[in-house]
């Protein structure tokens, strides 16, 4: 081989090294910090949280390297209604998963705040370094609640094991309802007297309820629900209280537990882990906020209970008449 | 004015019915038939082409009688039909790649006339496969995107361990995929599932093993491929984007042959038994043996074991005529030994029967019933992310084609392509739901198609139309196909093509996925119309030596109606799906060729450009590439010895780049497990969808082949290097560990093959 040729080898061998260099290459765009807002309202409590955290941009795009959260500590947080405006103080709570992050979680909390169904609350966060974000919720009205006309007998009658029929009419805010029966009795327990409830499954072929159908959460599809609790379940549930608590029980009343979910909570739920209705064939995970400028979820739900004392002198032997 | 009793003989019931006709009107009829009479004083030649060593029949053949300036290319079955050929002695050339050209005296006298010629074979010039013998082929007259690839050049690009038709195509402009792990291709801006892959005129939804890595198609048991990248004629429907249809070969008629094979990733033999003089089978079956090879192409532990088996049985019935049984199977196993991780099976049966032949004087038909059955499962052991899932298509069908061979080389093609598939598939959802999907339905599709040249200009204009679809919604639903072709300038002709096209069969996966390994077939979910395109194709080809051949092409394609991701779904009642969506896809493609004894090249540049509109988002999808380029070199310096390079550049794919990442709090219970207390779990935040691009891919490959012969045993042994020059191609970024994975790094194999 003449040199000329090895010179052209050389030369080809070096440009094809240089074509191998590796090109470094990164996957990240521009990282801008944003506020994480995360509240849920209520009816059922009167203290209210609301979780102000930021984004973060872990250096080597391993997210799991970051150990410590990054709670934003001086911001300022407002629920207001009409007029009303609370601003939240902030405080630091029980972490129930400390796997990743130990400590406990920083939160901003409204200690005197019971929102009213049917009433709109807005939500604004500032803080230093961040643009702020808002948001805002309308919590489902009351709902209408009427017991059947055969419901009082089928209560007071556990052995004829006839259903026990209520409707509801929901709210139109409502996405998401579920409608449980309990009911709510105390027993003695040496001199100490506690107060206890069960509920009520849908349907039961026998009082085992192994193959018991138990009231879920429904998308709500229209207003206006009828809901049957068989009254074979109905009987297994007062039966299994007084097998088990013999005559030391005392039935004090049924109560029909009526939950609403609102559309930003019910949207958050059904999508961000993964699509879980029924009918979807989507395997993807889509985001959801509903925090203008920053990511998160401020959201509410109404629990309301509906009640029907037993009669003084009401007692259920399953044995005898 | 014409031999009345030769025009009873040979058209009595034209004859019968003018003798029913007033005078007058008989006098019309007569000067309507009178090219007809005219044309019946020449006499037809027909026949078929094949291998003289072999028997096996030679596709796309070229029968010529030089003096007369006629001509026809044998069809894939190797038929030939010159019409019109007047009584006496010509010499008749008749030339395909790798054969001899024969130049033999036909001599017509009184009557049509049956030849069958054999070509001998010599030692493939690539130079002649890649150059001259392109603008030859019938298919290739008219059509502006077609690419037939004989199986000598399947062979042409270095081996990626074994060879592999789909990786073949490849090389072809306007064909990227997104990764060198994967076969699966993408065609001029079109989706994946666009492609229409038929064996033998028979359907194949499942072409690929698993990942994609290599198709299930022996490629010595195939005989030639047409590759449409676009504007298709009007005998392929169902489909948007492009249709490969493999032709297999027959097997050898002059003695049994056996063949075998081993790499670095399989086995394989292969089996041509003739069982009489007209009966012959060919069989091959491949298995996979180095699992640990897997692991390096997919850079995963990736436990995958496959098979597959070829089975086809032929007779030469007489009178032209020929019948022949197919099956092909293939199986994959993905079972991991982690069981945190899930398992996949797919399975592959296809039976067929196909006849063809002359039935009329012109009248070639084919016919062929099939049953296709592809299968997949997902059992997701104990995975975190993975619900179990399975997919089957199971299609009967029926498909017939005739070509009537007209007067001055005008030729109708039409055909019926009856189907029945059944497509399920069941799921259980995020949700946990088992979420069946099951359609069941009937589509008879048929088509017509119109040949003829009209002075210098070659025409050919075609319709295709699903019936059901026509009843009900009227002649819109037409898919017109038209292709023309002008000569200009020495060699150089200009074709157009024009078409459209709908296709009502998709696969769900998640448009993201960088390799989607579990892709189920369903008829479009939204029970609306089918997805739409037009193509647009324009291009000039020639040569601009003898050995060195060039063409240019642009396209345009407009999609609509396309099914894409309900982004704004929320609720139950929101559909998983919406139709709508909308696509542009245009580009540019220029192909070179260069041919000698030494060496041959071969390169491909595209230029592309596609965009989709769907639910108020405009993104680029993850295959839309700028430039893609493929150089392909043969270097033949002694006998029996050939060395072959390519090197395959492709601008950047696109990516979303990720922003950032939040703690996303998962309400498992919106009520009971208030966000206060939680942690959440990890969430990126992505850019916009695909705004970004990855860096430039390039990868050169080398393989070196050498043939040798004892006796009657024939080898060869090969090296091949994947990625000589060992460059990082980023195949993906885990977003939630940061880590990179490359594409095949250097990656030398090596092949031994015996034949018999």
């Amino acid at each position: 081989m003449n040199r000329r040729f090895l010179h052209t080898i050389f030369v080809i061998g070096l440009c094809l090294c240089s074509l191998s260099c590796d090109d470094s290459f990164n996957p990240k765009g521009p990282y801008q910090p944003v506020l994480v807002v995360y509240s849920v309202l209520s009816n059922i409590k009167q203290t209210q949280y609301v979780r102000v955290y930021s984004s973060y941009d872990p250096p080597r795009s391993d997210p799991y390297e970051v150990s410590t959260e990054s709670p934003i500590r001086n911001a300022f947080v407002q629920i207001a209604q009409q007029n009303t405006s609370n601003v939240l103080h902030d405080t630091v709570v029980h972490r129930r998963d400390t796997l990743r992050y130990r400590d406990g979680i920083f939160v901003y909390v409204a200690n005197s705040l019971t929102p009213e169904p049917g009433k709109t609350y807005n939500l604004v966060v500032g803080a230093p370094g961040f643009e702020p974000v808002y948001s805002s919720v309308t919590l489902p009205s009351k709902a209408g609640f009427q017991f059947a006309a055969s419901a009082p007998s089928a209560i007071q009658n556990p052995k004829s094991a006839r259903p026990v029929d209520v409707s509801v009419n929901l709210s139109p805010l409502t996405r998401l309802y579920q409608i449980q029966l309990f009911v709510v009795f105390e027993y003695r327990e040496g001199s100490v007297i506690h107060a206890d409830s069960m509920e009520v499954p849908l349907w039961a072929p026998d009082t085992s309820l192994t193959d018991a159908q138990w009231p879920i959460s429904t998308y709500a599809d229209r207003l206006g629900i009828n809901q049957r609790f068989g009254g074979t379940a109905y009987k297994a549930i007062m039966d299994r209280i007084v097998y088990k608590h013999s005559v030391a029980v005392k039935f004090t009343r049924t109560t029909v537990q009526v939950t609403q979910i609102g559309e930003p909570l019910f949207d958050y739920h059904s999508i961000t882990g993964g699509f879980n209705d029924e009918f979807s064939i989507r395997t993807d995970q889509p985001d959801y906020t509903n925090i203008r400028g920053g990511f998160g979820l401020f959201a509410a739900f109404v629990l309301e209970n509906f009640h029907r004392p037993y009669p003084t002198d009401f007692y259920h032997n399953p044995e005898g008449e | 004015m014409y031999d009345e009793l030769f025009f009873k003989e040979r058209f009595p019931s034209v004859t019968a019915i003018l003798s029913h006709l007033p005078l007058r009107l008989r006098a019309v009829f007569s000067l309507l038939f009178l090219p007809l009479v005219l044309a019946a004083q020449t006499y037809d030649m027909r026949g078929t082409v094949s291998d003289s060593l072999t028997g096996e029949r030679i596709p796309y053949a070229n029968i010529r009688i030089i003096p007369l300036n006629r001509g026809a290319a044998a069809n894939t079955s190797g038929f030939y039909l010159l019409p019109n050929i007047p009584p006496g002695t010509h010499m008749v050339t008749t030339s395909a790649i790798g054969y001899r050209t024969l130049v033999r005296r036909i001599t017509i006298e009184n009557g049509s006339l049956t030849v069958n010629l054999t070509l001998a074979p010599t030692s493939i010039e690539l130079g002649e496969v890649v150059v001259s013998a392109e603008q030859e082929r019938e298919v290739s007259k008219i059509n502006t995107s077609v690419h037939v690839m004989r199986q000598e050049e399947l062979r042409l690009a270095p081996v990626a361990v074994q060879q592999d038709i789909f990786h073949a195509f490849q090389i072809l402009p306007g064909v990227v995929t997104t990764s060198d792990v994967s076969a699966k291709f993408f065609v001029r801006g079109g989706a994946g599932d666009q492609n229409l892959v038929m064996l033998d005129g028979m359907r194949i939804y499942g072409p690929f093993h698993a990942l994609g890595i290599f198709s299930i198609f022996d490629p010595d048991v195939v005989s030639s491929s047409e590759v449409y990248t676009g504007a298709f004629p009007a005998e392929y429907g169902g489909r948007l984007s492009s249709v490969i249809h493999i032709n297999t070969r027959e097997g050898r008629s002059d003695r049994a042959s056996a063949r075998t094979h081993i790499n670095l990733l399989s086995t394989k033999l292969q089996l041509e038994v003739p069982v009489s003089d007209h009966i012959r089978w060919i069989a091959s079956a491949r298995k996979s043996v180095f699992p640990q090879t897997f692991k390096e192409l997919t850079r995963r532990d990736v436990p995958l074991s496959f098979y597959d088996v070829f089975l086809k049985i032929s007779a030469d019935v007489p009178g032209l005529h020929k019948l022949s049984a197919q099956v092909l199977m293939s199986g994959d196993d993905l079972l991991s030994d982690d069981p945190k991780d899930a398992d996949y099976t797919w399975r592959n049966k296809t039976i067929g029967l196909s006849v063809s032949g002359l039935v009329a004087n012109r009248l070639f038909t084919s016919a062929s019933v099939y049953v296709t059955n592809f299968e997949s499962v997902r059992d997701p052991n104990q995975s975190r992310f993975l619900t179990p899932a399975s997919t089957t298509v199971k299609e009967a069908a029926a498909r017939i084609e005739a070509t009537l061979y007209g007067e001055a080389g005008a030729q109708s093609m039409f055909g019926v392509d009856f189907s029945f598939p059944k497509t399920t598939y069941r799921l259980v959802n995020t949700g946990g739901f088992q979420r069946p999907l099951i359609d069941s339905f009937s589509e008879a599709m048929m088509w017509y198609r119109y040949q003829r040249p009209i002075g210098s200009l070659l025409i050919d204009v075609g319709v295709h139309t699903e019936m059901e679809r026509l009843l009900k919604k009227g002649v819109r639903v037409l898919e017109p196909r038209i292709s023309a072709r002008h000569p200009l300038a020495g060699d150089w002709n200009m074709k157009v093509s024009y078409g459209r096209f709908s296709q009502s069969l998709i696969t769900v996966s998640n448009e993201d996925d960088l390799i989607s390994i579990f892709d189920a077939w369903i008829r479009i979910p939204t029970n609306d119309e089918p997805q739409r395109a037009t193509h647009y194709v324009a291009g000039v080809e020639g040569p601009v030596t003898g050995s060195f051949a060039a063409s240019v092409q642009g396209y345009f394609k407009d999609f609509d109606n396309l099914t894409f991701y309900n982004r704004n779904k929320v609720s139950p009642r929101d559909g998983d799906y919406l139709s709508g969506g909308e696509a542009t896809a245009y580009g540019a493609e220029l192909l070179l060729r260069f041919g000698s004894t030494l060496f041959d090249l071969y390169g491909a540049y595209s230029y592309g450009w596609v965009s989709m509109t769907a639910g108020g988002l405009t993104y680029y999808p993850r295959y839309d590439v700028r430039h893609h380029i493929n150089l392909l070199g043969a270097f033949r310096p002694w006998n029996n010895f050939e060395l072959t390079m390519r090197w395959e550049f492709s601008s950047g794919y696109p990516f979303t780049q990720t922003m950032g990442f939040y703690d996303r709090i998962i309400l498992t219970d919106p009520v009971h497990t208030p966000p206060e207390h939680e942690t959440g779990e990890p969430y990126a935040i992505l850019g916009p969808k695909n705004a970004a691009r990855l860096n430039p891919y390039h990868r050169l490959d080398a393989g070196v082949t050498y043939r040798f012969e004892f006796g009657q045993v024939r080898g060869s042994v090969g090296a091949h290097i994947i990625n000589l020059y060992n460059r990082k191609n980023v195949f993906y970024f885990e977003r939630y560990t940061g880590q990179r994975i490359d594409m095949i790094p250097f990656f030398p194999s090596a092949t031994v093959a015996f034949e018999y």
